[in-house]
């Protein structure tokens, strides 16, 4: 089976409050540390264990980024994926969730997937729109926030979260698969892993390889634009007050003032 | 040259017999450790022929004076005896053994005094007999247990034993009755005469049967010794003789990381031959259990199954490491028992790690060190242990799951939490403190550590150095955000790519400061960094100092494998010596309370480390140390070294608590450590027993840095 | 002229989600609110929606929406969209409805905003609030023309009825694509439990070594559930015993992000931060002034939390039944 994993690197948001560039409104990205999305680092796992699972399939790493990005998808390889695709192009910068869906099935569809899977969301952008969009582009279903995935013929089955437990949802291959975060623990890469992955196939794609015009996509094919950056009020580094005897109402006062109730 | 007095074998035939018989012994002895000699040829390199002067002094140290065993006192002086009677009855047996062709030994032969030492030694190994018994069969310490060789291993052996003295004293006796004293011997002297009764046909004859029978228990002894726990007999003087004389502190540096094939140890063979001569070499004394913090709290580790795990690995593989083709498969005789039943085959063709050895022993070491301090054989528990663990962390990637973030977090932050490594410095804002970029000239590096920058229990033992520093008017600086986590908690965990790749990255930093002390001073890099080479070159080497001992270890002891040396104190030598030089004045008896000191494993069994602490201690309290029962390099690790810090203790006793008890039982108000980890593993055990009213934990520097604020008579006279 | 602005109305067990009902009601004070409800139980719960803000509402009562996922919805919606052209279509985010989302902004190259927590008009131009990491906040809008899509946050707006208001009613009767009918639910599991997993619970409230004594945790359990989330505990009172180790928040021990996190008597030390502080909101209430706690808290009190607790307790239920 022809199996694919979208991933993407970010900053490390485990250090970094995502910062806004106010002049060109896009996400900072100097001088912070770029990291594999951890989110997509447990949908890596659960591509790789299922690809071992069924045997006989390649598993394919596919990312949209600056040639920065060969980094994090190094580290897919590390971790087990066969072989990886980066998709850099300058026009891409500031490609929202439409544009980037476009290119990724864009190379998909060149490709001839089987089965894709995404994490449910980007651990720094949490739209989560990527996913179905691509389904979307190829014309394909879609089964998502899966916490687990079998293959039973030709068709998917998942466990799909629910805010009550989950349902079992199934449809046909080929298909788009987002992974629900946390539901697979992340593979941690062996030194066999690391040094291979030195070795494996890596290939880059530009725009003009996939055929899309620079201006469907990127700053100008943008649908949204962001008209101002804002500080949120009032969140002022921990505000502290002593008890005398209206703490309790003071923290509810805080709850409810941030929807906490 | 005296000829017995009377022929033990009655004339060639018998002589031919025993002839054969020894050759035949010796032929089977040959075979079995042949094999063993050849399994260790096969496996890896390791060079252990350095200092090899004081090699041979220790050897004769601890074999001949059995400077180890005798530490435990009664079992030690009884193997004392045991082993010098065991060397002098060899001697005695030669001797016998000459008499089959009516010869003997050169001076010793017929000389009275040998024959009476022999039998006193003979009389001092059954009183020894006597107390092993009662240790195996009464006292039945835990540690004794073996599963390796079974439950009567130990009693064959003390059965031959008393087999060879019972049988050399019969014959002694009926030697002495045939010859109608003639044959003086002690033993002889007092029991010969009961058999006077018998007539000189059936003594001799007597006598004869016991010399064969002593002859023959010895030779068997000898076939029977390469396939039982008695093969140490051979194997441990070359053990000590091989001994580590390199830096306890290092672990061994694995080469060539890009280009290996394998990555630790996951079969027995993969370990280096000495490694595996630690097998041989176990008495199977289980001392290291009796000291072992994990086993202490019921942990599934048990150091001595580590060390005869491995050996059983390399037995039940014997065959296939030494080929088919080979003499030993050929010959079919194998100086390791046989599996009889299916049973034994699928018990012991397990792997070796996670079968005979499990993981969670693996991963409950926290590489204190207590075993191999106490080891009376110079076994090397811990590199063992790490070279397993090696494997599953890089060849596996099988580790407790809370390792994970600890991996990624040293990584890509530099420290092991999620903070990022900017931060590093802000623990010092407003004290006061230069950075090395901004005081490239300072005299005195002060490595913070991850605990001391980002915990916040530990940062006041960083502000409470710092206060120090600046009381002796040191020039000092921190690196700050140039500083990363040194690599220590990975290393130990298995991952010795991630440690390689901190080391490397600190020793850059620290190079450029000009810290190496193996750098060329010719070129300005010693003394002082490039930009403070106006000043002019110092030669004196500048020094590190560190207030955490995990630090200081692989900074001194295990970077020079990556070429960076450095001169490395540890805070409390530091601060010893500000005292000693008079740079620092200490109110003497400032702080009165009952205080106990911690000796922390990384600077106490592993750098030897024990008195200057205590020196500090001693001044601000004139009361002394209520030391705990494990003190110096018995004491008992709190838990937290070998990357157990960061994993969880989900099985037993906890043992931070129980250290804190232990502390407790001294009615100490304080306990005193000097490492950031102890501090941590014990605020959370005093947290654990409730114990926080009445036991506080204080690092050295706080209780020395209070002492410097507080104004005494006579720094204020001074002032 | 009012924008117009459609709501897709989710249907949980043939009733309108309150997620949808929030939206809806915010829809209708932007501008004219439209619904779109599908399944089998669109047709009642199409004539109780006007109560909601909805001066129209599109309903096609078919049982395919509720056995198949997202595409009978994107269908139906796409070519709503062909007759007609609303200024936006307003969603909640839910996990269906973030599928419909995503596809229907391809198929009908439209345009999207998530995680938006306020909306407004400033003529045509709709602008879209999203916080953004934290610290900012961020202003969009669509600048091209057509309908965009915006996803809500939940519990942004609150449900506003008008009894008795009601809504103009087209049943859609358009035969559904076969072929659209791929993504099949074949069972629905509920997990049956007191409250949500730690891991889960959007919110957490921990106690540590303040409470005193074990008996003290009650408390903290008490809190809890008032505020429908789990307990947790730091390392050092699962060590001495009072709880399992299941319910260990730090390094060791669970790593959680809930929405809201109130230490009750917990120091702070690093083991425990490393494990909570990816927290979205952070309460404190800790006796110590110093405590490290304090220095991640969005908000926090120094006092006894022995005597807050309770009492912060009582307070969270009288507020949310009002």
């Amino acid at each position: 089976m022809k199996m694919y994993v979208c991933i993407k690197q970010i900053p490390d948001p485990n250090t970094v409050v995502s910062k806004l560039d106010p002049n060109t409104k896009r996400l900072v990205r100097s001088g912070v540390s770029l990291v594999l999305d951890p989110g997509d680092e447990s949908t890596i796992s659960a591509a790789i264990k299922l690809r071992d699972t069924i045997g006989n399939s390649e598993l394919t790493a596919i990312s949209m980024g600056p040639a920065s990005a060969q980094e994090a998808m190094r580290r897919s390889l590390a971790m087990g994926v066969d072989r990886a695709i980066l998709v850099t192009d300058p026009a891409l910068a500031g490609s929202d969730a439409l544009s980037t869906a476009r290119v990724l099935a864009a190379v998909l569809k060149k490709e001839g997937a089987d089965l894709i899977f995404c994490s449910t969301e980007s651990t720094d952008g949490y739209t989560g729109m990527v996913p179905g969009g691509i389904a979307e582009c190829l014309g394909i279903p879609q089964l998502t926030f899966a916490r687990e995935i079998n293959i039973e013929g030709q068709k998917a089955v998942i466990k799909r979260v629910t805010l009550t437990g989950y349902q079992t949802v199934e449809c046909p291959l080929p298909a788009v698969v987002t992974i629900a975060s946390g539901s697979f623990e992340a593979i941690y890469p062996t030194m066999k892993g690391i040094m291979g992955a030195k070795k494996k196939p890596f290939s880059q794609l530009n725009l003009a390889d996939l055929g899309i015009d620079a201006s469907e996509v990127g700053e100008a094919g943008a649908r949204e634009r962001v008209m101002t950056i804002g500080k949120v009020e009032a969140r002022a580094a921990g505000q502290v007050i002593k008890d005398e005897g209206n703490g309790a109402q003071a923290i509810a006062d805080f709850l409810q003032r941030y929807q906490l109730l | 040259m005296t000829p017995p007095v009377i022929s033990p074998t009655g004339g060639w035939v018998g002589s031919a017999i025993f002839v054969l018989v020894f050759i035949g012994a010796l032929i089977i002895f040959g075979i079995r450790a042949g094999r063993l000699v050849a399994l260790l040829a096969k496996a890896r390199p390791e060079d252990r022929t350095d200092h090899i002067d004081d090699r041979i002094g220790e050897f004769f140290l601890t074999v001949l004076g059995q400077q180890g065993v005798l530490r435990d006192p009664i079992p030690g002086l009884a193997h004392f005896f045991t082993f010098w009677g065991f060397v002098i009855i060899q001697f005695g047996l030669l001797n016998l053994m000459l008499g089959a062709f009516n010869a003997s030994l050169p001076v010793l032969g017929g000389n009275r005094a040998f024959s009476i030492v022999l039998d006193i030694f003979v009389i001092l190994v059954a009183v020894a007999l006597i107390v092993f018994a009662f240790r195996r069969a009464v006292v039945r310490p835990r540690q004794l247990s073996s599963f390796l060789h079974g439950p009567w291993d130990g009693f064959i052996i003390l059965g031959l034993i008393l087999l060879v003295i019972v049988t050399l004293s019969l014959l002694e006796g009926f030697e002495y009755a045939a010859s109608n004293g003639a044959a003086w011997t002690l033993i002889g002297s007092w029991i010969g005469p009961w058999f006077s009764g018998l007539g000189t046909r059936d003594t001799t004859i007597l006598y004869r049967f016991f010399w064969w029978a002593h002859v023959l228990t010895v030779l068997y002894f000898l076939t029977y010794l390469p396939r039982s726990k008695h093969l140490h007999l051979m194997a441990t003087p070359f053990n000590v003789f091989f001994r580590n004389y390199k830096a306890k502190g290092a672990l061994p540096l694995m080469e060539d990381l890009e280009e290996r094939e394998d990555y630790g140890v996951a079969k027995a063979e993969q370990f280096t031959w000495k490694q595996l001569l630690d097998g041989y070499a176990c008495t199977e004394c289980g001392r290291c259990n009796t000291v072992c913090p994990a086993t202490n709290t019921d942990k599934p580790l048990f150091p001595k199954e580590i060390v005869l795990g491995v050996k059983e690995a390399l037995f039940v593989r014997s065959a296939e490491i030494l080929g088919e083709n080979t003499l030993w498969a050929k010959l079919g005789v194998a100086g390791v028992p046989l599996d009889e039943t299916a049973k034994e085959k699928a018990a012991h063709h397990e792997p070796m790690v996670g079968g005979i050895i499990s993981n969670d022993a693996l991963w409950a070491c926290t590489t204190c060190r207590a075993c191999m301090e106490i080891c009376p054989v110079s076994i090397e528990h811990v590199p063992k242990i790490v070279d397993m663990r090696r494997h599953l962390v890089m060849e596996e990637s099988e580790f407790p799951t809370e390792v994970t973030p600890l991996f990624n977090n040293i990584e890509r932050n530099a420290n092991p939490w999620e903070i990022s490594n900017d931060k590093r410095a802000d623990w010092a804002e407003g004290l006061g403190v230069p950075l090395m970029a901004e005081n490239p000239a300072a005299e005195v590096l002060y490595w913070v550590g991850c605990m001391g920058s980002f915990d916040r229990r530990n940062q006041r033992v960083a502000t409470a150095v710092v206060k120090i520093l600046q009381a002796a008017h040191v020039n000092f600086a921190i690196l700050g955000p140039e500083e990363s986590c040194t690599g220590d908690p990975a290393r130990r965990i298995g991952n010795e790519y991630l440690w390689q790749m901190m080391a490397q990255q600190n020793i850059e930093t620290l190079n450029g400061y000009g810290f190496n002390t193996a750098v060329d001073s010719s070129n300005g890099q010693n003394g002082h960094a490039p930009g403070a080479s106006a000043e002019g070159p110092t030669l004196k080497p500048r020094t590190i100092i560190t207030a955490c001992p995990h630090c200081f270890n692989t900074i001194k002891n295990e970077y020079p494998q990556l070429g960076g040396n450095y001169e490395v104190m540890h805070h409390t030598v530091f601060i010893e010596q500000l005292l000693a030089d008079g740079k620092i004045k200490l109110p003497e008896g400032f702080d009165q309370r009952k205080l106990t000191y911690h000796d922390p494993c990384y600077i106490g069994r592993y750098n030897d480390i024990y008195e200057e602490p205590r020196r500090v201690l001693t001044v601000l309290n004139s009361n002394g140390i209520s030391e705990m029962a494990r003190n110096r390099n018995k004491s008992f690790c709190c838990g937290g070294g070998g990357g157990r810090a960061w994993m969880e203790e989900r099985t037993g006793k906890r043992i931070n608590q129980t250290r804190v008890n232990e502390a407790l039982s001294t009615g100490a108000e304080v306990l005193a450590a000097a490492c950031p980890f102890c501090i941590t593993m014990f605020d959370d055990g005093v947290k654990g027993v409730e114990a926080e009213e009445k036991l506080q934990v204080e690092d050295i520097s706080e209780i020395v840095a209070r002492a410097i604020e507080t104004p005494s008579p006579a720094t204020r006279l001074e002032a | 002229m009012p924008n117009t602005i459609w709501v897709l109305v989710e249907l949980e067990d043939g009733k309108p989600a309150r997620s949808s009902l929030e939206v809806l009601s915010k829809a209708a004070q932007l501008g004219r609110a439209e619904a779109i409800v599908l399944g089998s139980a669109a047709a009642e719960v199409a004539s109780t929606l006007g109560e909601y803000g909805a001066e129209k509402v599109y309903a096609h009562a078919d049982a395919a929406y509720d056995d198949y996922l997202t595409l009978p919805a994107v269908d139906t919606v796409s070519q709503l969209l062909q007759q007609h052209q609303p200024a936006l279509l307003l969603l909640a985010t839910t996990y269906d409805l973030r599928d419909i989302a995503a596809r229907l902004d391809v198929r009908n190259n439209m345009g999207l905003i998530t995680d938006a927590t306020d909306l407004q008009f400033d003529g045509d131009t709709l602008l879209v609030t999203v916080p953004w990491g934290g610290e900012n906040v961020v202003t969009a809008t669509f600048p091209k023309s057509g309908t965009g899509i915006v996803l809500a946050r939940p519990k942004a707006f609150s449900v506003e009825r008008h009894e008795g208001k009601t809504a103009e009613v087209e049943m859609l009767n358009i035969p559904l694509n076969a072929e659209s009918q791929k993504i099949k639910i074949l069972e629905r599991i509920e997990v049956q439990s007191e409250g949500p997993a730690l891991e889960d619970a959007t919110v957490i409230v921990s106690g540590g070594r303040g409470l005193g004594k074990p008996e003290n945790f009650r408390l903290v359990e008490e809190l809890a559930t008032a505020l429908g989330g789990a307990a947790g505990a730091t390392r050092a009172i699962v060590d001495a015993g009072w709880v399992p180790y299941s319910y260990q928040v730090g390094q060791t021990g669970k790593t959680v992000k809930p929405t809201l996190y109130v230490a009750c008597g917990i120091s702070g030390a690093i083991q425990h931060l490393a494990g909570m502080k990816g927290s979205k909101y952070i309460v404190a209430i800790n006796r110590d002034e110093h405590a490290p706690i304090f220095s991640v808290a969005d908000f926090g009190v120094i006092g006894d939390v022995l005597t807050i607790l309770p009492q912060l307790t009582a307070e969270v239920k009288k507020r949310k039944a009002q």
